[in-house]
């Protein structure tokens, strides 16, 4: 309780935008941005806070740290902005620049040995102040940009942009990376054929291909540096080498491929809207795994692979009925994601050997063939892959299963009736996940586990989803952690979850102006799941899954 | 079409007519490279720069043996001491940290996060010599004296991280360069090429630092004296006899047996060869932290009965160096090392972390002599041990029950210091005799660690995993 830790923040944010009409088309904006984020914390250790038989004195013990960071950017971007309209022909012209610069400073001090625990907080009365940390950092970001949007007759829509981004976490020569993208779309619905169709009402199909680029990395990771520790050794303060130098690596580049649908029916009463894309990637900008014979465990730079992310998404909206007051309506949304590692130039000699399969997602986990407890022995059994009567996990985690989900969606409903509106939201999920094996497969551990472990193993005969206790110390006899690792503790995790629903009430015509609401929601009330674990969203027993709430409410506006 | 052509025509002149003037100033911005680049920041070093000067050359040593003192498998609180200690017949183990019971019970897992620790760790130490190494070859500013004296250290570190690995693991690779390619993709050297890369780097790492004057009061940096010592124990390991002898000769001509046994340990001990200084927080040595029992229970481990009972009568060894604690109903004892005494809240510096001290220089030179049949000689090494403990001259006699003797004397006089019982049970092929009746799951293939499976994984060019794991 006598330590201490306190903490102040100061944001300061400020937006400016300015434009002028040069001439009749065209218009000069900028837009400015700036913000300066200040945070001091202070903490307290002093002595009286331990344990006395320790002996410890404010002298010898009690120190006190600070730290000041502060954060400060600032945007520029300048744009120059043309747009003209014919009777059939509209076309508008977009060029800007970009100039962007972060920069980060932070200083930790201590003092320690105080003359009294009272005077703590006062770094001046420490008997000794060392500086910690004193570090900056400094990213600067510049971009020119353009785009063309030439429409003809509403009904022809063509879309070009290019950008050359620049980056100051990039080494020499390799700052600047240019991206572009073209995009089409045809409203089909406004051609002549449709025009009387009373069924289809909006129709929109659109295409487009086109790169993105990411310096989504560290800054400074291209230099050779050392780094202050702020330690010393004998006096001498302490250089360390920051990390594995790498200076060849650039933007990260994303070539999106993209087709849309957008179909409206009825007067618009119904519409669907589908979208299929294709994100391929061949350098993405990651911390690759390094042997530990490197020295290190990570390297930054271009993963040398090519990385696909496709799918389908669906929107559904519809209004079902309107009578009077009365209206319903109907939202789904659905989406069905896939991922693929298309290309990895030997694979089985890098890091990612154990990892990563050609044609299958990044998401895969390798595990353990679990063949169930041993009727004889008591003991989990997995299938040994290579034949050398040893399970290794080198050579025999040749289970895999991808944890990415398969699909996910929503499903939503509103009733209106007057002055009354109910709404009611479903989310779904198709997955697999790691279920309660992962915490515990051994019944007899000190430790909580789950009641299901009572279904153990006793004797030889039996046969038990669960190995024969053990306080898991018996080497050999005990592959409670092989089983943890292996396809039994994955399942599926797939479920139907009432996520939202609320009944809202609008009180009606108050004389004095005031509007009135008055709600009941909850939220997360009903589970269908046939997962073996905490929570199919969040799988983990350490943290807290969605929390399931009721909400009466009252929303008052004048 | 002709009127939409025109329109744009005319719009697109009147453009560029009236607004050249605002396009240039855009494209006077275009692909600004000055303004996308920056210097490093304020808190690292350009590696080149920090070739150029002596001062910041040692604080890049400074790194080593820091990284060395705070963790790891030389460290005095993560490494060799306790857990090889554990893993031995030198201390009982009673807790229930998963790690350790690996530990305890000869059965560690290659998932055994401290043996991944001590791997990674090590090989951290050895990129970081290597760097050094590399950075001093290509500097050109540095005066030679300087420079041999840096070469020299990193030329030690590289060689003494390789030696423990080796003397752990078996077959490792031998890391020389920074280059990541190379290192990632490695395959392990036989134990014997690890073995003689050690005692080549030992060599030139000699050579560089006799040719220079190193300051060292304290012995906390490596000199050549530091190198010879660990070449002579390397010696040793390889069965190399008369280096061996020739080499303890150096250092046992060099440094002074501390008479007082109270005073091996501490900062000042004429008999220290190499000590790793304390930092500021603690200002003594982590091996006190790790080994002194304040209370009972306060450790989960204690020195065995085993190790009790190898002192001799009259040893006074067994009164200095360990001691007892017991609960205030007397029901337990714990004996616990006490070769460290300032305990970790101490605020005056007394003791410093030991890596090399002469005591094991002369039990070296005994086997080394007794091995070429210079018997009286072994005796005279023998004694000059025992007699400081306040223990009669050796009865050994002939060569074989002499060699018996050392092993015996090693076993008292090196306890708790950084794995020495389990390299010696290893190397003189007694692990499966001694440990074997002791320690109900010892395997005669316990004398090597597994290689951390994590690396197994990242780097299938060192499979395949040592035998029994």
């Amino acid at each position: 309780m006598e330590e201490k830790f306190g903490v102040q923040t100061n944001t300061l944010m400020a937006n400016a935008m300015v434009s002028y009409k040069v001439f009749d088309h065209v218009e000069v904006r900028t837009s400015l941005g700036f913000t300066d984020y200040r945070l001091e914390s202070y903490r307290t250790l002093p002595s009286s806070a331990r344990n006395p038989s320790r002996n410890l004195t404010p002298q010898s013990y009690s120190n006190m740290s600070l730290n000041q960071s502060q954060r400060k950017s600032w945007i520029v971007e300048p744009q120059l902005h043309w747009n003209r309209e014919w009777k059939d022909i509209s076309i508008d012209v977009l060029a800007g620049t970009t100039f962007q610069q972060e920069i980060a400073q932070q200083l930790v001090l201590r003092g320690r040995g105080f003359p009294n625990n009272s005077l703590i907080e006062n770094l001046a009365a420490a008997e000794l102040v060392e500086s910690l940390t004193d570090v900056d950092s400094d990213y600067k970001y510049n971009a020119v940009f353009g785009r063309v949007n030439f429409k003809y007759r509403d009904r022809y829509i063509l879309n070009l942009t290019g950008r050359r981004d620049g980056s100051s976490r990039f080494g020499p020569d390799r700052q600047f990376g240019n991206f572009g993208a073209v995009g089409l779309a045809w409203i089909f619905s406004e051609a002549s054929i449709f025009q009387d169709n009373s069924l289809l009402s909006f129709g929109k199909l659109r295409g487009s291909y086109g790169t993105t680029g990411s310096d989504n990395i560290g800054n400074y990771q291209f230099l050779d540096t050392y780094t202050v520790t702020g330690d010393d050794y004998d006096g001498v303060s302490v250089l360390r080498p920051t990390g594995i130098f790498n200076p060849l690596f650039g933007w990260e580049e994303n070539k999106k491929l993209e087709l849309g649908l957008e179909l409206g029916f009825f007067k618009d009463r119904l519409n669907i809207n589908t979208s299929w894309y294709r994100n391929r990637s061949s350098n993405q900008l990651i911390g690759i795994p390094l042997a530990a014979t490197t020295g290190f465990s990570e390297l930054t730079g271009n993963f040398d692979a090519v990385v696909e992310n496709s799918g389908v998404e669906v929107d559904l909206r519809s209004v079902n009925l309107v009578s009077g007051t009365f209206k319903w309506s109907t939202s789904l949304n659905l989406t069905v994601p896939k991922s693929k590692l298309v290309e990895f130039e030997d694979l089985e000699n890098s890091t990612f050997a154990n990892r990563y399969i050609i044609g299958k997602p990044l998401t895969i986990t390798n595990l353990y063939h679990s063949l169930g407890v041993d009727p004889e022995t008591g003991q989990y059994e997995f299938e040994d892959y290579n034949g050398d009567d040893a399970i290794t996990s080198s050579e025999d985690r040749k289970w895999v299963e991808d944890l990415a989900p398969t699909f996910y969606g929503g499903l939503g409903n509103t009733l209106a009736w007057g002055n009354l509106t109910f709404d009611v939201f479903f989310q779904f999920k198709k997955q697999k996940a790691y279920n309660t094996l992962q915490f515990n497969t051994v019944p007899g551990y000190p430790d909580n586990g789950s009641v299901d472990l009572l279904d153990r193993w006793q004797e030889p005969g039996d046969i038990k989803p669960f190995q024969i206790a053990s306080a898991g110390l018996i080497f050999g006899e005990d592959r409670g952690a092989l089983q943890r690792r292996s396809n039994a503790a994955v399942s599926d995790a797939s479920f139907i979850r009432l996520r939202n629903i609320s009944l809202n009430y609008k009180i009606p015509h108050l004389d004095n102006g005031l509007e009135v609401n008055v709600y009941l929601q909850g939220q997360n009330l009903w589970t269908l799941t046939d997962y073996k674990g905490p929570d199919p969203e969040q799988t983990s027993n350490t943290r807290l899954p969605p929390l399931r709430q009721l909400t009466l409410g009252v929303q008052v506006g004048f | 079409m002709k009127y939409f052509k025109n329109n744009i025509k005319s719009g697109l002149s009147r453009f560029f007519g009236r607004g050249y003037l605002l396009m240039f100033a855009l494209m006077g911005l275009m692909g600004c490279t000055d303004f996308v680049e920056v210097g490093p920041p304020k808190n690292t070093l350009v590696s080149k720069t920090v070739f150029e000067d002596p001062a910041t050359v040692e604080s890049a040593l400074a790194n080593l043996y820091l990284s060395m003192r705070e963790g790891g498998v030389v460290s005095g609180n993560f490494g060799l001491t306790t857990r090889m200690g554990i893993y031995t017949d030198e201390l009982d183990y009673f807790g229930f940290d998963p790690e350790l019971l690996e530990f305890h019970q000869n059965r560690i897992l290659p998932q055994n996060a401290d043996i991944l620790t001590w791997w990674s760790q090590a090989y951290q130490v050895i990129y970081s010599a290597n760097a050094i190494i590399e950075g001093l070859e290509d500097s050109t500013s540095l005066v030679n004296t300087d420079s041999n004296r840096y070469m020299g250290q990193a030329l030690f570190v590289r060689a003494y991280m390789h030696s423990v690995l080796v003397s752990l693991f078996g077959d490792v690779p031998y890391i020389t360069t920074t280059d990541y390619t190379q290192n990632n993709k490695v395959s392990r050297l036989p134990q014997e090429e690890v073995y003689d890369a050690i005692i080549t780097d030992l060599l030139d790492a000699i050579d560089f630092l006799e040719t220079t004057e190193v300051e060292n009061e304290e012995r906390v940096v490596p000199d050549h004296y530091v190198a010879q010592a660990l070449l002579a124990r390397m010696y040793l390991y390889t069965y190399q006899w008369e280096l061996a002898e020739s080499v303890a000769t150096v250092l046992i001509d060099g440094f002074d047996l501390e008479d007082d046994l109270n005073r091996v340990f501490l900062k000042e001990s004429t008999e220290t060869i190499w000590q790793l200084k304390p930092g500021n927080s603690p200002v003594n040595t982590y091996e006190a932290a790790q080994m002194i029992i304040n209370a009972v229970p306060g450790q989960t481990y204690s020195l065995s009965e085993g190790l009790m009972g190898a002192f001799e009568n009259g040893d006074a060894r067994k009164v200095a160096w360990t001691d007892s604690i017991s609960d205030a109903e007397n029901t337990v004892t714990l004996s616990f090392a006490h070769k460290y005494k300032a305990w970790i809240t101490e605020t005056q510096s007394l003791e410093y972390s030991i890596r090399f001290r002469l005591a094991e220089q002369h039990l070296i030179r005994a086997e080394a002599r007794a091995h070429s049949g210079n018997t009286i000689g072994a005796q005279q090494d023998l004694n000059a041990v025992r007699n400081r403990a306040g223990l009669p001259n050796t009865m050994a006699v002939g060569a074989n029950a002499l060699l018996e003797a050392i092993v015996r004397e090693r076993h008292v006089e090196l306890f708790t210091e950084q794995g020495h019982r389990f390299f010696d049970l290893k190397r003189l092929g007694l692990a499966k005799g001694v440990l074997g009746d002791l320690k109900p799951n010892w395997d005669p293939s316990d004398v090597l660690l597994p290689i951390p499976e994590a690396e197994l994984e990242s780097n299938p060019n060192l499979l395949p995993q040592n035998e029994g794991y």
